[in-house]
């Protein structure tokens, strides 16, 4: 009985203890709640007014999700006639939890806009780290587009054309020729595993162990615990090779679809669509993505893309390589400036708001071709 | 191997079984293997370095015990200091000598244009040349009087517990603990233990998550506004204790289940009342090594300058003090600004009795006194931070631009955080007076605190980027 008392009482004592961790862990920001939830509709989204902290060897960022459900400045769904409105749609890149939202890139872009056109020149980041590009056009049909844009950016890198290992979430399928959402997941363990234990993304102890999960399902866990001496991808390679390839095909019937989903939409809507797209996109893309005329491609300099390039990718605090730094957001901003000015130049042209002139020239569909 | 690692964890279950099941006779052979194991983990060339070193102090150490002439006892320690300088001196300081010197060419006008080595620092080699040090002086002052075998004196100089970043044992009194039989005990692996949860909560619960700030604020000081450095400037005061002091809280505790005791290193050093009282709380070992083997020796020398040649002898030391730490001018400034604050105490000492004249208040005058300390703590610790002085300076003319932050309210908060948590342990070390405070408060109160933190140390390791114990660099 005193044994079982002692037990009570140390069991007592480790919850308070915990309770404790919670409070630091909140307050120093070490672990915080999750501002990333599992929503059955539409996948992985920002949670609303959370706090976000990141911090690592690839930078630290310091910012919040606004009301809206999108990081940095809110601007409601409802556009205001006389401003131009720029949604970005990408991954970690576009998302930038690198670097705080005064070095984004986008903001300098939004700055030097409004300040060189009559028009309030609005850009919404809508980049979510670990997405595909069929992910990206889910986010801008399920998300972006209620923002009403009139320019969307899609930043789409090599990798981002491939199969990805990821989160249970909804996936496109080609039904004959249209393109439906596959909700299977919903039903796998992994998603009602997801559902059950959402609540303890609620506390920071939760994120750090939702996080460890995560290692777990990623394959990363063996690798943290060995500090790397045995890596998933030593073990499984071969065969993760084959699946690769044999997806391949269908993935790019898929993106192919969507890339036609966007024309269409520039053709019905008069939305903008602009692809900013690596030096590596694969060759076979590019007759794809030439063939929609509507669309506008523009090929993201060299160096930006150079996963070697200190200038751009050195992130001096680990003296590691990796996203863009600060440096490369602000190239990314004076490279992209001239671009949308010719871009928003063109959809009103019987407005003249372009008071300044494009420095760089625009990459055109028929150079391209 | 990082004490902050699962593999490491592994290595030091797998050395503590097998120690205790192996024979005594064989027990310091078996602890030389595992110390050799854990240091060639990194590189095993850094081992044949470690090897070279302690086998030349070892011999010469020996002639010196053997010798009756004080001349050769001397002059055998003078080789043994140079052969040991000169491998620190060769591996720590060469490109910075070299460098300082093409740039004093190039203030005069010349181009010498001296070639730098691509040199890689073998790890914690400024601790263990000084430990191997300890060997020479205490047989050459008659501290050590017992003879050792070779496996004892290299079990002593690769002692994997203190290797990478000490405390620097004396030879003296880390010997005779090497020759002592050892029994394995419970009382022994509850206060390893429990040594060892402290040091992890010290190092990767405060030291490690608020590095990752740290690290990002002071390399691109220019990108955050002058709140935000200058709580990356306090919170480097944080890491910096919470990352050594839990390096030797766990140097300690794998000591304790050992069988070992190696010496406490940290006295809560931020509740210092003088610069002075800092050092006899902070890196003990280093601060009583200088002491008695620079420091003391000096002092006698520069007697005849009174005051003023205590202040000189103090100055010196802490330049070198600075040096040790580092080949850049950063490191000297900070020594020589550690050295400037005490020599200033000591001519100034009219001062003490002046100001507990204006403050009566006992406590007040302690606060002030706690706070002033800290305060010139700081300021140096910006120099022991940053890689250059462009870089220093930098910080500095940040914090004083005043520029703003939207994130002000959120940035204070986490610099709470991070101080009441280590100042929390502080108060527990200082009012039980040990640093294995938990072993005296009731048993379901410390299960509470070592499950608790251990499920977040766990968590923590697996979900963030660990970082390098900042001291393991010297």
């Amino acid at each position: 009985m005193k044994r079982l008392k002692q037990i009570i009482i140390t069991v007592i004592f480790i919850l308070l203890f915990l309770i404790f961790y919670e409070f630091l862990l909140r307050i120093t920001e070490i672990a915080t709640p999750s501002f990333v939830y599992d929503d059955i509709k539409v996948g992985r989204t920002f949670k609303p007014g959370s706090d976000v902290i990141f911090k690592g060897a690839e930078g630290f960022y310091m910012g919040s999700v606004n009301k809206f459900g999108y990081l940095g400045k809110e601007y409601p769904p409802e556009k205001n006639k006389n401003s131009i409105r720029i949604a970005l749609i990408g991954d970690s890149y576009i998302e930038g939890m690198q670097l705080f939202e005064r070095h984004h890139f986008k903001n300098k872009l939004e700055k030097t806009l409004t300040d060189s056109l009559e028009k309030k020149v609005e850009i919404l980041n809508f980049g979510i780290g670990g997405i595909d590009f069929r992910d990206m056009y889910f986010n801008y049909t399920h998300k972006a587009k209620k923002f009403n844009p009139d320019i969307v950016l899609f930043y789409i890198k090599k990798s981002n054309l491939l199969n990805k290992e990821k989160f249970p979430s909804p996936e496109y399928y080609l039904d004959g020729d249209s393109l439906k959402l596959d909700y299977s997941f919903l039903g796998s363990g992994e998603s009602s595993l997801r559902q059950k234990f959402a609540f303890i993304r609620d506390y920071a102890l939760g994120y750090l162990l939702k996080e460890t999960y995560e290692n777990y399902y990623n394959g990363m866990l063996l690798s943290k615990i060995t500090n790397g001496l045995i890596k998933k991808d030593r073990i499984e390679k071969g065969k993760k090779e084959l699946i690769r390839n044999e997806k391949e095909r269908e993935i790019f019937q898929l993106n192919k679809k969507i890339f036609e989903q966007l024309d269409s939409e520039t053709k019905t809507k008069g939305i903008k669509f602009i692809l900013l797209i690596t030096d590596d996109f694969p060759e076979y893309y590019y007759p794809v993505i030439n063939s929609f005329s509507s669309i506008e491609k523009i090929i993201i300099p060299k160096d930006l893309n150079d996963y070697s390039n200190k200038k751009y990718r050195y992130w001096k605090a680990s003296g590691m390589l990796g996203h863009w730094n600060q440096e490369a957001h602000k190239q990314v901003a004076e490279f992209l400036f001239p671009y949308f000015i010719k871009i928003i130049n063109n959809l009103h042209p019987e407005e003249k708001i372009f008071t300044q002139s494009p420095t760089n020239i625009l990459l055109s569909n028929d150079e391209k071709n | 191997m990082p004490f902050n690692s699962f593999i490491f964890f592994f290595f030091l279950v797998v050395t503590v079984v097998i120690y205790y099941q192996v024979n005594n006779k064989f027990r310091n052979l078996f602890l030389l293997i595992a110390n050799y194991v854990f240091y060639s983990y990194v590189d095993y060339r850094f081992t044949l370095l470690l090897i070279a070193v302690t086998s030349a102090t070892y011999f010469i150490g020996e002639a010196i015990r053997k010798s009756k002439s004080v001349s050769k006892r001397k002059n055998l320690l003078i080789t043994g200091l140079v052969i040991n300088l000169l491998v620190l001196g060769f591996f720590k300081y060469y490109n910075f000598f070299i460098e300082s010197v093409n740039q004093a060419a190039i203030n005069l006008s010349l181009n010498l244009n001296l070639s730098t080595l691509n040199i890689i620092l073998p790890l914690g080699i400024s601790f263990y040349v000084f430990q191997t040090l300890t060997f020479l002086f205490d047989i050459y002052y008659d501290t050590l009087e017992e003879k050792y075998s070779f496996i004892e004196y290299a079990v002593f100089a690769s002692f994997f517990p203190t290797v990478v970043a000490g405390p620097i044992e004396r030879a003296s009194r880390l010997l005779p603990q090497i020759r002592k039989d050892k029994k394995f005990s419970t009382q022994l692996l509850r206060e390893g233990l429990i040594l060892i949860s402290v040091g992890l909560v010290r190092k990767v619960i405060i030291a490690d998550s608020s590095g990752l700030i740290v690290n990002h604020i002071m390399a691109d000081p220019q990108y955050f506004s002058s709140i935000e450095v200058l709580v990356g400037v306090l919170l480097f005061t944080v890491q910096v204790y919470n990352d050594f002091a839990g390096y030797s809280n766990i140097s300690r505790g794998i000591g304790v289940l050992l069988g070992f005791d190696i010496m406490v290193n940290f006295r809560q050093p931020y509740f210092a009342t003088s610069v002075a009282d800092f050092w006899r709380r902070w890196h003990i070992s280093l601060s009583t090594w200088l002491r008695d083997y620079l420091f003391k020796p000096l002092q006698i020398k520069l007697r005849n300058l009174g005051n003023w040649g205590n202040a000189l002898a103090i100055l010196i030391t802490f330049i070198i003090c600075g040096i040790w730490h580092g080949a850049s001018w950063n490191f000297i400034i900070w020594g020589f600004l550690h050295g400037m604050f005490m020599s200033f105490a000591i001519i100034f000492n009219k001062q003490k009795t002046f100001l507990r004249n204006i403050i009566p208040n006992k406590l007040l005058l302690n606060v002030l006194q706690v706070l002033t300390t800290l305060f010139l703590i700081i300021i140096a610790n910006v120099f022991f931070r940053t890689i250059d002085l462009q870089q220093a300076s930098l910080v500095f003319s940040q914090i004083l631009s005043f520029s703003d932050s939207e994130f002000t309210f959120r940035f204070l908060k986490i610099l709470f955080g991070y101080t009441a948590f280590s100042y929390l342990i502080d108060y527990f070390e200082n009012k039980f007076n040990s640093d294995l405070f938990l072993l005296k408060i009731p048993s379901p109160v410390r299960y509470g605190i070592l499950v608790s933190s251990w499920f977040i140390i766990i968590m923590y390791l697996i979900s963030s980027d660990k970082l390098p114990f900042l001291y393991g660099q010297f």
